[in-house]
This record gives structure tokens, C-alpha cells and sequence, in this order.
């Protein structure tokens, strides 16, 4: 995370995204629950071992009217996580649906688990 | 196999479903709880001829969804499915709502329900309710009669918007 994120998350105008991560036999999944933001405005990033997903959307002065009740600021997101070696980075899928995105790594074939076979003797 | 070295709250999900029991005051780290806030968040509106709510619910189904408008409450009820197969030892965060919840606003004024409208998109339910005529602020001309003698003049002004 850079300084600049950190300050404007300081301000609020910054927001870390609720995510679910869970393990398959295949894979790693991350759900980051990005509301507000249209596809286009995602960027997920992959750089070494981290990967960081954030938004750029623009956000304008709603158009609604006067606000009467504000419990929610529409603000972009960011969050970073740190990925094991033993996914696979070359082969990221990434899908969004409704304010979901949910990316997938699948694990390098290193990882899987395998059998093994005895050989007798 | 470890999949991520850091970047989560808490490693085991059921360390932090005891903690967040445990725990009341707000995470210093996370701005918004979602064992604490009334979900989903809301924000309303106001103009000149409609009240506008949002809700911000990202991933909620239309099917497992139920709003409805009596009077002047708004209540949006929200299944939000939990995915059946994953055991929780899968997890590595596990932040996500699950359950049912609900929430009723009531909205100023007088709105007439049968021509509402909402919409779902990027996961904000955005809900427009029309003013019923009657609440509708009325421009009103104000004549101020002219008196000549010392009094100032007086500015006719129109009525609220």
C-alpha cells in the first residue's frame, strides 16, 4: 500500500472491500464485495508475490437531492493481499457479478496433491 | 498450504467468530463492522418531487429479496445465501454477511407507493419514491402591496421551493 492510498484512507476516501478467501482443490478464491463500482473501474494487480485489487471509479456529487440520511459514502477500494508460491499466477480468472468480483488462482501443478505410486519389489 | 502471509484479520475464522463476540467496541482497523452495522447501509434522498433511498448490498439475489412500501416505511428485506459445499476450516477470511436481514426507513413526507420504481446495479438497490401531490412544496406568488409614504419598499418573493 502506498503512502498516497494510506492518507486517503485516512480520509475516508479510501475503503478496504469485505472479501471472502477460501480454498478448493483447485484453487484459491477471493469474493471482494466492491458495491457501487462498475466493472470497468476494477484493477486487479499482480506484481511478484502480492496481489492488489482497487477501483477508480469517479464519484460524483449525487444527483439525488439533498441527503437526509447518509450511512454510506460512495468511496473507491483497495486491498492487498500476499499470494503463496504455490499458486499458479500466470492463470487468474476473474469474474463480477452485481458488485462481486471473484478471482480465482488456480494452484500450481507442484502443489496439487498427488499419488504415488509403490513399486514393488 | 499457506496461501496468504498476510493481509487478513485473523488466521483461523473461528478465532475471530470468538473474538467478535467477545469484542463490542469498533475495529480499529476495519471502519465498517458488519456484525455491528444494520445491514445494508442506507442513504435517502430528497428532492423536489421524489425520495430517492440506496442501499448498498453488493451480491444480493432479486429472487431473495423482498421490498416493500407501507405508508411511509420503506423495508427491504435481504436473504443473503451462504455458499453450502466450503467447509469454514476453507476459509482464510471469511468477512462476507450471511443470513437474513432487513431494514425499514421511513421517509419524510407523504410518497405515493404505487408509482415507486428500483433498480439493481453494481450492488446498489436504488429505490425512487414520487411525493404524493399534496406534499409537493407549492410555488406561491406573494403580492406585497405597495403603500406610498415612509415604509421601505418590499421585495416580493416567491415561496419555498
Amino acid at each position: 500500500m502506498t503512502q498516497r492510498d494510506e492518507t486517503r484512507r485516512k480520509e475516508g476516501r479510501m475503503r478496504t472491500p469485505i472479501v471472502d478467501v477460501f480454498e478448493t482443490a483447485e484453487g484459491v478464491t477471493f469474493q471482494f464485495e466492491l458495491p457501487g463500482v462498475s466493472r470497468e473501474d476494477i484493477d486487479i494487480n499482480l506484481e511478484g508475490d502480492s496481489l492488489t485489487v482497487s477501483t477508480h471509479a469517479a464519484f460524483k456529487q449525487s444527483e439525488h437531492g439533498e441527503p437526509i440520511l447518509q450511512e454510506f459514502t460512495p468511496a473507491n477500494f483497495s486491498r492487498e493481499f500476499v499470494l503463496s508460491r504455490d499458486l499458479d499466477r500466470e492463470n487468474v480468472q476473474a469474474s463480477w457479478h452485481d458488485g462481486v468480483m471473484a478471482l480465482t488462482v488456480p494452484k500450481a501443478e507442484a502443489a496439487k496433491p498427488r499419488k504415488i505410486q509403490i513399486s514393488a519389489q | 498450504m499457506s496461501v496468504l502471509m498476510r493481509s487478513y484479520r485473523f488466521p483461523f475464522e473461528a478465532m475471530r467468530q470468538e473474538l467478535e463476540k467477545m469484542v463490542t467496541d469498533e475495529f480499529p482497523f476495519f471502519g465498517w463492522s458488519p456484525s455491528e452495522a444494520a445491514y445494508p447501509p442506507v442513504n435517502v434522498y430528497e428532492k423536489e418531487d421524489s425520495i430517492m433511498l440506496e442501499f448498498e448490498a453488493a451480491g444480493m439475489k432479486i429472487e431473495d429479496t423482498e421490498l416493500t412500501i407501507t405508508g411511509g416505511s420503506v423495508t427491504l428485506k435481504v436473504k443473503r445465501a451462504v455458499e453450502g459445499d466450503i467447509p469454514p476450516e476453507k476459509y482464510y477470511v471469511r468477512e462476507r454477511l450471511r443470513g437474513e436481514f432487513g431494514r425499514t426507513v421511513t421517509v419524510p413526507g407523504t410518497v405515493d407507493s404505487t408509482k415507486a420504481t428500483a433498480a439493481y446495479k453494481n450492488g446498489i438497490l436504488a429505490v425512487r419514491i414520487p411525493k404524493a401531490e399534496e406534499a409537493r412544496a407549492k410555488r406561491v406568488a406573494v403580492n406585497v402591496e405597495e403603500e406610498s409614504g415612509e415604509q421601505p419598499r418590499i421585495e416580493s418573493k416567491e415561496g419555498r421551493k
